[in-house]
């Protein structure tokens, strides 16, 4: 016998919540919704607050201009009008953030592999705490680091550099001074990124299904063909949002990079990541906040809104990735 | 007696695997002192750059790794000798750079740390004072007023944060999980700014320590909030169930069940996030101004924070101010791993407690 | 918000057997339909389960036992995709009608689950009080209760000297019977357990099913097994539930468990029993 089976009734989801519940589950919804208001009101602030200079400037004269000089002398007159543009600070920081990634990225990876397919289980987990560790160590430790270790090596190895491949364009120097390059500070921030990087790869290196490694292994393959072939099409997507998890941070870090880097305006430093001309927007507004009047406050805030801007999308960037590994999990 | 004949018929536990035989420790340690023996030579004799020979020490390296690869497992360990040898390169680096931090700054923070460099203020130091005198005892009141206050706003919301997406399951858990992943992308230098444009440069507030607190706040709570996340997700769903099957509300579930239960990881995700703030520097250079005094009231006149003196104290061209700041980053780095080692030890004790 | 299910003909199921009471009832399902999205799981499941009696729910994996178990208590629709049609009776009231608390129809009609877990941040006192806390019920002798409920679940002569200690402390079957003491502590018309042994040894199972038969003499008990011996020792009556081809589960036959096991009706039914499936 066949029959049309009756229609469900269904339980109203809410039916289930008491009056208290339905408290509970506002006041738990008005926190969630915190970081929504936190992250609009940002936004509103730095347009709004920016806004006076970008009128002042144009918004394109703002965005595409090198030079960065509020023309007032030391008494503090005025005798030129200001000219605010973040086209060369904003370039430096995408040069550096660049450096950062092409030495950290190979660095992380080699480091992830060897925790996850090479070192012994005590081995790995002393190796996964000194990156932890490295990952709390405060950017100001690393500044000072930068300031008394590195600078001098740095500047020693892009003398060299210049000297043995100065024919190839990027180690270009027509200055004769190795102090303040984006090399340098990319070093820095290849440091930085680097315990980012190597902990999210290592988590989804690990979540390779053990039994497709086996399976590798006992068709004959050896590390490089387990990687090549399973590892690595299965961690991709997850490797590709750790770098830009990395490049968010590197694109943001502030006093790291204040300290070694010469920032140079009225000019764009397209690729001699040897020469000491760089730039950094979160350098621009440390390096400018202290001395600066009111309309260079309100650019200052201009060039903040355009890296919270940058940041946001590589964020964004790296969640819609990983989210997309999730699904395909 | 009976010992010794148990030992006897027992074979010992043996690891015919972990063998090596001599041509294949032969072969390593050729493969690893080779390269750099040739090339160090070569950079001595002055042939060649020391960019060039450096260069030309990873190649040979490299290609060393293959070749042992290749004598060790034929053509397959070509492709695993160079990957190796990559890799060994990686963990040099990043064990030279770990070490090298650690040691510039305790080399070059000794000279100063002195009991009195702890507890004392700075009124009256200049940069130029000699080394037994002044100290960073108001920063260190001030950083830890700071990040008590921030901790107290972040940890509260972030812990709801995370209910709401574990336990609430509203409806846009999954924009709120984005939202809090976008606030943790938030540069520290945007969320002093943020601060200082909307509660100072308006003239809502003066330069004080919990506009600082409030910037912390804002790189907190992501922390504290993703962390609390993944901590609520290890509650086990048969806790919940056997909850609201003994008549409990949804609320008195998370309250009395959900919440106790992951206790030590709550905690674990407050450390977590007191770790990522206590050193940041960018946040404070636009809220707490700094300060020479002691002053332990947040919302009134400018504060200290140890961050923000190193900032500002090696930027002095003077040997006892920069002595000064190296020793405050020494100070700074042993806070980071007081909460740091506190949080690893909870969690690991979480971890075993489950088993 | 109504969500409406496409309604695939199907053939109707018919539930075999006698011998089950229909007077002196606690619990009934009648003409029980069950969802998950739009995916029907269960079909027309109409049994009675009789006042302090035993009745074990058998059948293969995955053919809805332990779905059925939990629209009994009102913990179904904890699931967000889930719906249902028809009705459970519980004390000649339905349990679905709009005026019916889930609170209190949990609180009279409790449940074990498959894994002992107590609370894992209570003690073992604080355990079994914890369903009180949970529902604000008060009760000013909270002493007692804790040795009447440890007593009736068979744990009170091995526990009375650490109350204190955490459910943890406990073996696994210690802690199932505390499970079992926690539910009991909120004075249940009605234990529900979903296949409460699964996760013991075979000593522990025995002192459980022991204590569900000392339960059977004051509390309705229903419980889902995989274990055939385990439902002919506790059980009073069983119910064979089956899953086939694409239709949903449904129940084949209810009776008395001597008959469903000695000579049932349905030849699936004595096919299973027998062990020539599933």
């Amino acid at each position: 016998m066949v029959v049309q089976p009756p229609q469900p009734r269904t339980v109203p989801r809410n039916a289930q919540l008491t009056k208290a519940d339905r408290r509970f589950a506002r006041i738990m919804t008005a926190a969630a919704f915190f970081s929504l208001i936190v992250l609009s009101l940002i936004a509103f602030f730095l347009v709004y607050q920016s806004l006076p200079a970008i009128r002042d400037q144009g918004l394109i004269n703002f965005l595409t201009g090198t030079e960065w000089d509020s023309k007032t002398t030391s008494d503090g007159t005025t005798t030129e009008d200001p000219v605010f543009g973040v086209a060369a600070m904003l370039w430096g920081t995408i040069l550096i953030a660049i450096i950062a990634i092409v030495i950290g990225l190979p660095v992380s990876l080699g480091i992830a592999v060897f925790i996850v397919f090479i070192a012994s289980a005590r081995l790995a987990t002393l190796l996964r705490n000194t990156i932890d560790f490295l990952a709390a160590i405060p950017s100001i430790v690393f500044g000072l680091w930068a300031i008394s270790a590195l600078t001098p090596v740095g500047k020693q190895w892009g003398e060299w550099l210049t000297n043995s491949l100065g024919f190839i364009p990027i180690f270009e120097n027509n200055l004769g001074i190795w102090v303040g390059t984006p090399f340098i500070a990319g070093i820095v921030l290849a440091v930085m990124v680097t315990p980012i990087i190597t902990s999210v790869s290592r988590e989804v290196l690990g979540r390779t299904p053990p039994e497709l490694i086996n399976a590798s292994q006992a068709l004959g393959g050896t590390l490089w063909p387990t990687l090549r072939y399973v590892a690595f099409p299965f961690a991709k997507s997850g490797i590709v949002a750790a770098t830009m998890l990395g490049l968010g941070r590197a694109l943001g870090e502030t006093v790291a990079v204040f300290y070694v880097l010469n920032l140079t305006y009225g000019k764009i430093n397209w690729y001699q990541i040897v020469s000491p001309d760089g730039g950094s927007i979160a350098s621009l507004i440390v390096a400018k906040f202290s001395e600066a009047d009111p309309l260079e406050i309100s650019a200052l805030l201009g060039g903040g809104m355009v890296l919270f801007i940058i940041t946001l999308i590589v964020n964004a960037i790296s969640t819609t990735i990983a989210r997309s590994t999730v699904k395909d999990m | 007696m009976s010992t010794a004949l148990i030992e006897n018929q027992t074979p010992s536990a043996q690891r015919p695997w972990r063998k090596k035989s001599r041509n294949d420790v032969l072969i390593v340690v050729v493969a690893s002192t080779l390269p750099a023996l040739f090339c160090f030579t070569i950079y001595q004799i002055g042939i060649l750059s020391p960019v060039i020979s450096g260069m030309l020490f990873v190649i040979l390296q490299i290609a060393a790794g293959a070749i042992a690869g290749t004598i060790h497992r034929g053509r397959r360990g070509l492709a695993d000798g160079v990957l190796i040898a990559s890799i060994g390169f990686a963990l040099a680096f990043i064990g030279t750079v770990m070490s090298s931090v650690i040691w510039s700054v305790l080399t070059k923070g000794l000279e100063a740390l002195k009991w009195q460099f702890i507890i004392q203020n700075n009124e009256y130091i200049t940069p130029t004072s000699p080394l037994g005198y002044g100290g960073i005892g108001h920063a260190v009141l001030g950083t830890l007023i700071i990040v008590g206050i921030a901790t107290i706003i972040s940890v509260p919301i972030g812990i709801a944060t995370a209910v709401y997406i574990t336990e609430v399951r509203g409806r846009s858990r999954v924009l709120v999980q984005g939202l809090v992943q976008a606030m943790s992308g938030v540069p520290s230098v945007v969320a002093g700014l943020f601060i200082f444009a909307t509660l100072i440069f308006t003239g809502v507030f003066e330069f004080n320590g919990l506009m600082g607190a409030l910037a912390y706040t804002i790189l907190m709570l992501p922390t504290v909030a993703r962390t609390a996340e993944e901590v609520l997700r290890l509650v086990p769903e048969d806790l919940r169930s056997a909850a609201l099957a003994l008549g409990a509300s949804r609320a008195r579930v998370v309250s009395m069940v959900v919440l106790p239960t992951a206790k030590s990881g709550l905690v674990t995700a407050m450390l977590l996030g007191i770790a990522r703030v206590v050193g940041e520097t960018a946040p404070l250079v636009f809220t707490i101004f700094g300060s020479a005094k002691t002053n332990i009231n947040p919302v009134e006149g400018p504060m200290a924070a140890i961050p923000l003196y190193i900032f500002n104290g090696v930027r002095q061209p003077f040997a006892p101010e920069q002595a000064r700041a190296y020793s405050a980053a020494l100070v700074l780095l042993f806070l980071v791993i007081v909460f740091f080692t506190l949080a690893r030890v909870l969690s690991s004790d979480r971890r075993k407690g489950k088993k | 918000m109504i969500t409406t299910v496409e309604a695939v003909p199907f053939v109707a199921p018919k539930t075999q057997g006698a011998g089950v009471p229909d007077q002196d009832l606690v619990l009934a399902s009648k003409n029980l339909y069950v969802w998950f999205g739009p995916r029907m799981v269960l079909a027309d499941v109409s049994l009675n389960f009789p006042k302090n009696s035993v009745t074990a729910l058998i059948g293969p994996s995955g053919c809805g036992k332990s779905t059925y178990i939990r629209t009994l208590n009102r913990m179904h629709e904890l699931i967000p995709s889930a719906a249902l049609a028809g009705q459970v009776i519980f004390e000649d009231k339905d349990i679905y009608d709009p005026t019916v608390n889930p609170v209190d129809v949990r609180l009279r009609i409790g449940m074990v689950f498959q894994k002992p877990n107590p609370f894992p941040a209570m003690t073992i006192k604080e355990n079994v009080l914890s369903g009180l806390k949970l529902a604000k019920l008060s009760n000013s002798n909270q002493n007692e209760l804790v040795e009447k409920s440890l007593s009736q679940a068979g744990l009170w002569n091995e526990v009375k000297d650490r109350l204190d200690n955490t459910g943890g402390s406990l073996s696994g079957g210690q802690q199932q019977r505390l499970c079992i003491a926690r539910s009991l502590a909120v004075d249940p018309h009605v234990l529900l357990m979903d296949e409460p042994c699964s996760a013991l040894d075979p000593g522990s199972t025995l002192r459980v099913e022991q204590t569900i038969r000392e339960l059977s003499e004051f509390m309705t008990v229903v419980i889902v097994t995989h274990n055939m011996q385990q439902a002919q020792r506790v059980a009073t009556y069983t119910a064979f539930f089956l899953l086939e081809d694409n239709n949903p589960g449904y129940a084949v036959e209810h009776g008395p468990t001597q008959h469903i096991f000695g000579n049932p009706i349905d030849q699936r039914t004595s096919d299973y029993v027998n062990g020539r499936f599933g």
